[in-house]
């Protein structure tokens, strides 16, 4: 959107397609005014990411204009409406709420913790600010519901993780039975930095594919599933960013007067020195991050 | 990770950890819900898209909540989980809604005899010809034409130098809106001033959508003075002379008729432009013109017709005296007449 554009500039610059967007979600019979209805959209515009002029008309291309539209009958305290959203989506919340839980009783607490939250809780000032104002009709109201759920479930997990003790890392003795290299250090912030940099340069969508299957654990096939690719395709990308980046590494490693015994000798170092690192992706050791103990590569699995 | 003893992947483990070292502790800087639920979706433009992987490269919880995602969906999907507009639920929902009232007309029929059955299944068969027939009984209607239509009715009273009244100030929107809920009794007091309205009388200067709402809707609306948003949503009203039929139409070529029998909505095959006046001779017929130099016309109330049009600019006003007789005028102000129901016009 235009840096700073008020709400009538906003009209102004898109009223047909704010026109289709009205009439598309029938927002009429859900009682809710055209004014509401464009303040709405005008917010779900503001909340885009600047500098992406094109964006604000896939956005009302795209909007899903009836959730919009019950939506703002929602935040505006519709009662019918409620009865409505209660009736619809109740039991997609409670599926959404196991699925995510993975047990009854949290998914239970997951899912009614929510409900106050979508009506809005009155604040100090006695205004109320119902959940569903973040809510803009960029993705559906069921998926949307799902991602709030998601978000609440796993930060609940990861405050749970933070404040469980952690486990005694006892040091491997095969590690330090050698005498240490004095170029040690400096081998293992060389190798560190370059492969840094070499996953920096890389497409964001190589990236993730790769965080998915060697941080994560995931398989092909979940991968394929979460990505949208078919599992040979996730194989065949995988293999050759793999091999795009061990270039890079190893040039990089080679401009820093490294030969090809020293850069053996990286890679060994690499493992030691983050062999704590290492463990939690074995199973090894437990606490820290949800993907350093197995748990994420398990939520998936369910 | 198996993977790093099956096949000796060391590389692999370096990746895997180094992506774990660049994990994100804070959460601060996550995507919104929404915006995950859009990637999930799909829907996403491209720049936003490379955004989005590029933070999930980087964060653990935003692929282990887009995994969730991923769960929850399938799952609640078992559950009926239709992320539909009201819109077609309603479409998806009537031939259930049929089905249900037909099963009861059976049980009704078989007590109370074949008649009654056989009245209620007509009626149901003929609101299945008019969905299919492309008009359709709606209960919501359209609020069209916001400041494309607004702009338009200034250039045009610019051009014909007919004085469009100043904006009025603000006032919340819901006021301005309850002021523009047509009554039966405002309807019979625009009926009397319908003679403002094109068509209702001899014309002295091309009508002027916003104008003609103003006059459709009587004085309430500049009494109650209606907020921006209100004036720039307002699309445009016809009302019959005798006040008994009300045309609003807007964006889209999609034509509203309030009368007898309810409302109906009707997009007019082939036509997409939008339409900014009209006029009513009599409750049965109604011209309507609009961009493009788009000329729609109707003799029987509901069923319209596209006729031939005197030019390809846009028509700004229209002038009827009848089901075929019509005064057109374009933005440049050039006037055409016809009166052979659109066949032919001649400039005047």
């Amino acid at each position: 959107m235009a840096a700073r554009e008020t709400s009538e500039e906003f009209i102004a610059r898109h009223c047909a397609a704010l026109a289709d967007v009205y009439e598309r979600g029938m927002a009429r019979a859900y009682r809710v005014a055209p004014e509401t209805m464009a303040a709405a959209l005008y917010r779900g515009a503001c909340s885009l990411p600047e500098n992406a002029s094109e964006t604000v008309e896939h956005y009302l291309a795209s909007v899903h204009a009836g959730d919009l539209a019950l939506a703002c009958a929602l935040i505006a305290g519709d009662a019918a409406a409620w009865d409505e959203f209660v009736a619809r989506y109740r039991p997609i919340l409670y599926a959404s709420a196991r699925a995510i839980a993975g047990d009854e009783l949290r998914a239970r607490e997951l899912a009614d913790s929510l409900w106050a939250e979508l009506y809005g809780i009155r604040g100090q000032t006695g205004a109320r600010r119902p959940l569903l104002t973040y809510f803009h009709g960029r993705s559906s109201l069921a998926t949307w519901l799902h991602a709030v759920l998601a978000r609440r479930h796993i930060d609940a997990l990861r405050a749970e993780r933070r404040h469980s003790p952690l486990e005694s890392v006892t040091a491997d003795p095969a590690i330090n039975s050698d005498p240490p290299n004095p170029e040690q250090p400096r081998y293992i912030e060389l190798i560190g930095r370059a492969l840094n940099d070499a996953l920096d340069t890389l497409k964001p969508r190589d990236r993730l594919r790769l965080a998915y299957y060697y941080s994560d654990g995931l398989t092909l096939k979940e991968i394929g599933a979460l990505m949208e690719e078919r599992e040979w395709t996730v194989s065949r990308r995988l293999k050759r960013t793999r091999e795009a980046i061990r270039r890079r590494v190893e040039l990089r490693l080679r401009a820093a007067g490294l030969g090809t015994e020293e850069i053996r000798q990286c890679y060994d170092y690499a493992m030691e020195g983050w062999s704590s690192e290492l463990k939690p992706a074995t199973g090894a050791a437990a606490g820290g991050d949800a993907t350093k103990d197995g748990r994420f590569v398990q939520s998936i699995r369910k | 990770m198996a993977r790093i003893d099956e096949n000796g992947d060391r590389f692999g483990a370096l990746i895997g950890a180094q992506f774990r070292a660049r994990d994100r502790e804070h959460r601060g800087d996550c995507p919104e819900s929404e915006t995950v639920a859009a990637y999930h979706e799909r829907s996403l433009a491209g720049d936003e898209r490379d955004g989005v992987e590029r933070h999930l490269a980087g964060c653990a919880a935003c692929r282990e909540e887009l995994a969730a995602i991923a769960r929850a969906s399938r799952d609640s999907a078992a559950v009926g989980a239709k992320p539909e507009s009201g819109m077609r639920r309603w479409w998806t929902s009537a031939p259930v809604g049929f089905a249900i009232a037909g099963a009861i007309a059976i049980v009704v029929a078989i007590g109370l005899g074949r008649d009654y059955y056989n009245q209620e299944s007509r009626e149901q068969r003929q609101q299945l010809a008019m969905l299919s027939a492309n008009r359709t009984t709606i209960t919501a209607g359209q609020e069209l034409h916001a400041m494309k239509r607004a702009s338009v009715a200034k250039k045009a009273a610019e051009s014909s130098n007919v004085a469009v009244p100043p904006s009025p100030p603000s006032q919340p929107a819901q006021a301005s809106l309850a002021s523009r809920a047509v009554t039966p009794e405002q309807m019979q007091a625009t009926g009397a001033a319908s003679s403002a309205i094109p068509g209702s009388g001899p014309a002295t200067a091309p009508a002027i959508p916003g104008a003609a709402v103003g006059a459709a809707t009587g004085s309430t609306l500049a009494q109650n003075q209606p907020s921006t948003f209100a004036r720039l949503w307002r699309h445009t009203t016809v009302i019959s002379p005798d006040g008994s039929v009300r045309w609003e139409f807007g964006s889209g070529g999609i034509i509203q008729r309030f009368g007898p029998g309810g409302m109906t909505a009707i997009r007019v095959p082939g036509v997409t432009a939008d339409l900014l006046a009209g006029s009513a001779p009599s409750s049965a017929v109604c011209w309507i013109v609009g961009q493009g130099g788009v000329v729609l016309r109707t003799i029987d109330g509901f069923d319209w017709e596209k006729v031939n049009s005197p030019t390809s600019s846009d028509l700004i006003a229209v002038t009827a005296s009848g089901p075929d007789a019509a005064v057109a005028t374009a933005r440049d102000s050039r006037r055409y007449a016809t009166s052979d129901g659109g066949q032919t016009w001649q400039p005047q």
